[in-house]
């Protein structure tokens, strides 16, 4: 097969490498500038509507004017009742015509009104007053919504802005950053622009418009009063600013120290191993303390500046009250100024300080703002982004891969630090390369280079006419697979992780958003993908249909030993929701059948459960309870706190029964342990209660001897409620469970069941014969019963004979897709590292990619496995690139290409034993 | 069942003839019940030993080798203790032991054995002597194929 690019593509990105079958046009590329200065960015993004929400408010202005001028009419109304006497009436609602009286002296009605009495004009004033209140309400609604829906629109457009970003950091840059830092500037320190945003154009020209109104009044009763007043605004205006510079300085350094602590506190969480081996959990207190005092001083430093700078504000803006009654007075007493001016003036300057007050105030919290938004913009904005065009949203399958991998003068380094000496190689294409070496250091970065992750630092490396490192991931992502041993899992089902690698580009037609949803994504310049949509593109990984898909991956579980873990994982787990009830009743049939093979295979050291009968090889509790808990709170070892459970236990008459056996197993702990030495080893391996504890144990039985049940506080009772509910008689054999007690708790249980059942929703899921119980795990379900702990002979014969069952019946599939839909916990970590290693690499494989690159990907799984997954590997990519670093030379023997490192050099390279003759004493040497 | 007939059980012991009602008891309860039916293998020559057994219930056979080269050395019954000795050596198992009928047994964990023997001086006294008589019918054993063997000799 002959390279398919087309020749003129050469290596830079081409435009559209994806033939497309869809035939459609690409989605818009939303559009996400940011700018480094956050009015820009917030002016960039809303102008619009932040010019609508001003207009919006200053339409209010006349409404909120007139709704303070009215109650004043109202009082007048009353207060002037003379002037009604003599006429008894008034005319409202007269419309003339403008200008008329320029023609005609009386002027031109239009409208002659309306004449009112006292009483009528009262109500009418009250009922417009009542108006303009529900109408200045509404204008408050109306802005405030909106100004929130704009301020979480353009957080919603910077956040996504800041993922946007990290999904193009360089893998280098991405990795020296600590990921709780990363995601507290997404998360927290961003936070406060949301709410800034939607008051950061209205609230300043608010407030400069009444600031000025107020001034040009003052200016207009007196001219000297009013230039006072405005120096001495004028002065605030210059001086607070620059007394809160310092506190800005002060703000941006709190951020980052406040940032540093989200990363140390996740690096608590990573290095908990480490903490516990080493003992330096008290060294990582201080630590932490360190930096909480460091935080507390540098809020501290800010307090006493921010107040500083309050005082003064407040000081300057008392001064003029005291220069107006001063200097105005003066002016008053001596002739030079009329009373109704000064009086007038002092009123007007006390309305001042409100808006400046405001203004202040909302500078500060646009320094405060710009600062965080400063600061995090510059985090995210490395010189060395990938570019867009690396990134292209691209449906379809791109061209293979194809032709010979050739290295010129390939040079690699890191930190300036040498990695690899110019070196130069030239595989054919469809070859197996192994990449072998001693004390080197290349040979993991030379798998990024081959796998696009990492660039050259001189050089080249080409598949045929392309550098991977330059090609757009809508190319090199689906055709060449990279997998090392710190492979990622996502915190989702195994079944997402392996089928991860096909996501590349959504499905036309599967969007399940509306459109409202759309808009709204399209508003904040967010993806405009549909992350509901179907993802999986099963046509990238070469396969004709979904089904063929699931097919694939099947054998790939199998190929790579995954299926038995797999099988494992589902035998153990509950099944997955959405499972079709027909698997369910297929299921409840292999019980009965299960229990049919048990019987004639002679196995009898089992009991399975019934209703109404008591499980001798299960707990008390679990014998109560008789079914799994859905709601946490009714898991087995929360039952004794869950007060249901005991006031279930109570009506049922069964607590005090309780009571007496925790008293029993008390006086039983007591005999068998007494005369131990403190702190034996017994205690904590056998005993229910600690030695510690079991003197006022002791007493509390004695006290219920004496006093009875009900002496006991809520506390006590619920140490001796719970200690027998742990306790298995054949397991324990304190003789505590006869056949009165079973019949006892087989009636708690029932009362317990009717109570249980009428809870919505449902909290626990009886066991039921007839019924799949969907809380319990498969090998529960198809058990239905404990076997007997003493015999283990019996339980491995039960765990064959059920595995037997289960292909037999054609159900191991069915449980494979239950394993397949268990999470994988956070990174994976619910699973072991061998199982994570090979999802990993069932994931790559079912790319089946042109060139599949290995570094030590199977180091968790023994040596045995490793060599035989990496033979079922290669015959996998027969006739396909296959790259891998491997540490054993042995494996390497079948290989097609052997390329030998030493220190920073590439010191042998050809077939496997042309390079294993010309360094023997290499050879002696690695079995050393 | 319960640890009162385990108890009864350990004092027929011979090896806890010595032991205290109290020290049974607790022998008893920090051990477990094992059941193994007709041809189970208890354990194994070669296994770790983790293990002693008291059979409650039923025999078992000790036998050396594998099959047609196996050879039953002993055959144990009721009230007779298993496999004590290699968990005092630390050793492999030195032979195998098998459920001749359902063999019921009290399982008692090395961790607990050693434990046991740490606490109560009176038990590894009994240990002793139940060594020690051991190693007199070694010895005995010895001395008897030592003659038969030179009688052969110097046939």
């Amino acid at each position: 097969m002959h390279n398919q690019t087309p020749e003129d593509q050469g290596t830079t990105a081409p435009p559209s490498t994806c033939d497309s079958e869809q035939d459609q046009e690409p989605p818009p590329k939303p559009e996400n500038k940011i700018d480094r200065i956050l009015f820009r960015f917030i002016w960039r993004y809303s102008k619009k509507e932040q010019l609508s929400i001003l207009a919006l408010t200053v339409l209010s202005f006349p409404v909120y004017f007139l709704s303070l001028t009215i109650p004043k009419s109202i009082v007048n109304l009353i207060a002037d009742e003379e002037e009604w006497l003599e006429s008894g009436t008034r005319t409202f609602f007269q419309i003339k015509l403008p200008f008329a009286q320029l023609f005609r002296e009386e002027g031109v009605v239009l409208f002659a009104g309306i004449d009112l009495t006292q009483l009528p004009t009262l109500f009418l004033l009250s009922l417009f007053f009542l108006l303009l209140v529900i109408l200045n309400s509404a204008f408050k609604y109306v802005v405030n919504i909106r100004k929130g829906k704009l301020g979480e629109r353009m957080l919603r457009r910077l956040r996504y802005f800041l993922a946007d970003h990290i999904l193009r950091f360089p893998r280098a840059a991405a990795q020296s950053l600590k990921p709780s830092e990363v995601a507290s500037m997404v998360k927290d320190e961003v936070e406060p622009l949301g709410g800034f945003i939607g008051d950061s154009i209205t609230t300043p020209v608010f407030y400069t418009g009444q600031l000025l109104t107020g001034v040009i009044f003052m200016l207009v009763q007196n001219i000297w009063l009013g230039l006072i007043a405005v120096a001495v605004v004028g002065y605030q205006g210059y001086l607070i600013p620059r007394l809160r510079r310092p506190v800005i300085a002060l703000g941006r350094q709190r951020q980052l120290k406040a940032r540093q602590l989200a990363g140390r506190v996740g690096e608590l969480i990573d290095g908990i191993t480490e903490i516990h081996t080493h003992d330096t959990s008290h060294y990582e207190r201080s630590e932490i303390s360190t930096r909480l005092a460091q935080i507390f001083y540098i809020r501290f430093e800010i307090f006493n500046l921010k107040f500083f700078a309050k005082f003064v504000n407040g000081l300057l803006s008392q001064l003029t009250p005291f220069v107006f009654y001063l200097l105005g007075g003066y002016l008053a007493l001596t002739g030079r100024l009329d009373i109704g001016s000064l009086v007038a003036s002092i009123t007007a300057y006390a309305a001042l300080p409100a808006p400046v007050r405001e203004l202040i105030t909302w500078d500060q919290q646009r320094n405060d703002v710009q600062v965080k938004f400063e600061q995090v913009i510059s985090q995210f904005v490395l010189d060395d982004l990938l570019d867009p065009s690396l990134q292209p949203a691209e449906p379809g399958v791109p061209p293979p891969l194809q032709g010979e991998i050739v290295a010129q003068g390939l040079r690699l380094s890191a930190d300036g630090q040498a990695l690899l000496a110019p070196c130069s190689f030239v595989i054919p294409a469809g070859k197996h390369v192994a990449l072998l070496g001693r004390d080197d250091l290349a040979r993991s970065d030379i798998a990024l280079v081959m796998a696009g992750l990492m660039e050259p630092e001189g050089g080249s490396l080409r598949i045929g006419q392309s550098a991977p490192y330059e090609l757009p991931e809508s190319w090199r992502g689906r055709r060449i697979a990279y997998v090392s041993s710190e492979s990622y899992l996502f915190s989702h089902s195994i079944e997402y992780n392996i089928l991860y690698g096909l996501r590349h580009y959504p499905e036309v037609g599967t969007e399940t958003w509306e459109k409202k949803q759309k808009r709204e994504s399209q508003h904040s310049g967010n993806s405009p993908f549909d992350s509901e949509a179907n993802w999986i593109n099963y046509e990238a990984g070469g396969f004709s249909s979904k089904d063929e898909m699931h097919l694939a991956m099947r054998q790939i579980l199998d190929d790579i030993n995954l299926a038995p873990l797999v099988y494992r994982a589902g035998l153990r787990h509950s099944l997955p929701q959405e499972m079709e009830d027909e698997t369910l009743e297929q299921l409840l049939k292999a019980r009965t059948n299960l229990h049919q093979r048990l019987e004639t295979s002679g196995i009898t050291s089992i009991d399975f459960y019934h209703p109404q009968r008591y499980a001798r090889f299960s707990s008390l509790a679990e014998n109560l309870l008789f079914g799994s808990s859905v709601d946490p709170s009714y898991a087995l070892a929360n039952l004794s706190s869950n007060s249901v459970f005991v006031e279930t236990m109570r009506e049922a008459g069964f607590s005090d029964r309780l009571i007496q056996l925790g008293c029993q197993i008390t006086r039983a702990m007591a005999e068998i342990f007494s005369g131990l030495p403190a702190d034996h080893p017994f205690f904590s391996q056998y005993s229910f209660i600690s030695q510690e504890e079991l003197p006022r144990y002791i007493k509390l039985a004695d006290q219920v001897e004496k006093s009875g049940v009900s002496s006991l506080s809520p506390s006590e009772f619920h140490d001796l409620f719970s200690l027998p509910l742990d306790y298995i008689e054949p397991q324990h054999r304190l003789g505590l469970i006869d056949e009165d007690i079973e019949k006892k708790i087989v009636a708690a249980r029932g009362v317990l069941s009717r109570k249980l059942a009428a809870m919505t929703p449902a909290v626990v899921e009886t066991f039921d014969p007839e019924c799949y119980n969907k809380a319990a795990s498969v090998q529960d379900n198809l058990l239905f019963g404990r076997s007997d702990r003493t015999n283990s002979k019996a339980e491995e014969q039960i765990n064959d004979i059920l595995t037997k069952l289960l292909d037999e019946l054609g159900l191991r599939e069915t449980v494979i897709s239950a394993g397949l839909q268990q999470p994988v916990g956070a990174g994976g970590r619910l699973l072991p590292v061998a199982m994570r290693q090979k999802i990993a690499l069932a994931r790559a494989l079912l790319r089946n990619p042109d060139h599949l690159i290995l570094d030590r990907n199977l180091s968790a799984i023994p040596a045995r496995e490793q060599q035989v997954l990496l033979e079922r590997i290669r015959s996998r990519q027969s006739n396909k690139g296959l790259f891998v670093v491997l540490d054993q030379f042995e494996y390497a023997a079948d290989f097609d290409y052997l390329l030998y490192f030493e220190g920073d050099a590439l010191s042998a390279q050809g077939p496997p034993a042309t390079v294993m003759a010309s360094c023997t004493a290499l050879m002696s040497d690695q079995d050393v | 069942m319960s640890i009162k007939e385990d108890v009864l059980a350990l004092r027929e012991v011979a090896l806890f003839s010595g032991v205290d009602d109290a020290r049974l008891k607790l022998l008893a309860y920090t051990s477990q019940r094992e059941n193994f039916s007709p041809g189970d293998v208890v354990f194994e020559q070669g296994d770790s030993a983790e293990h002693a057994y008291v059979i409650l219930e039923g025999s078992a056979e000790i036998y050396i080798g594998t099959g047609d080269l196996e050879v039953v050395l002993a055959r144990l019954s009721m009230h007779e203790i298993l496999g004590e000795i290699a968990i005092l050596t630390n050793a492999p198992r030195t032979a195998s032991v098998r459920a001749c009928e359902e063999l019921l047994t009290l399982c008692i964990s090395k961790d607990v054995f050693l434990q046991m023997l740490n606490d109560f001086p009176e038990l590894s006294v009994a240990v002793l002597q139940v060594v020690a008589s051991r190693l007199e019918k070694t010895n005995s054993q010895l001395h008897h194929w030592r003659n038969v063997a030179i009688a052969a000799g110097a046939r």
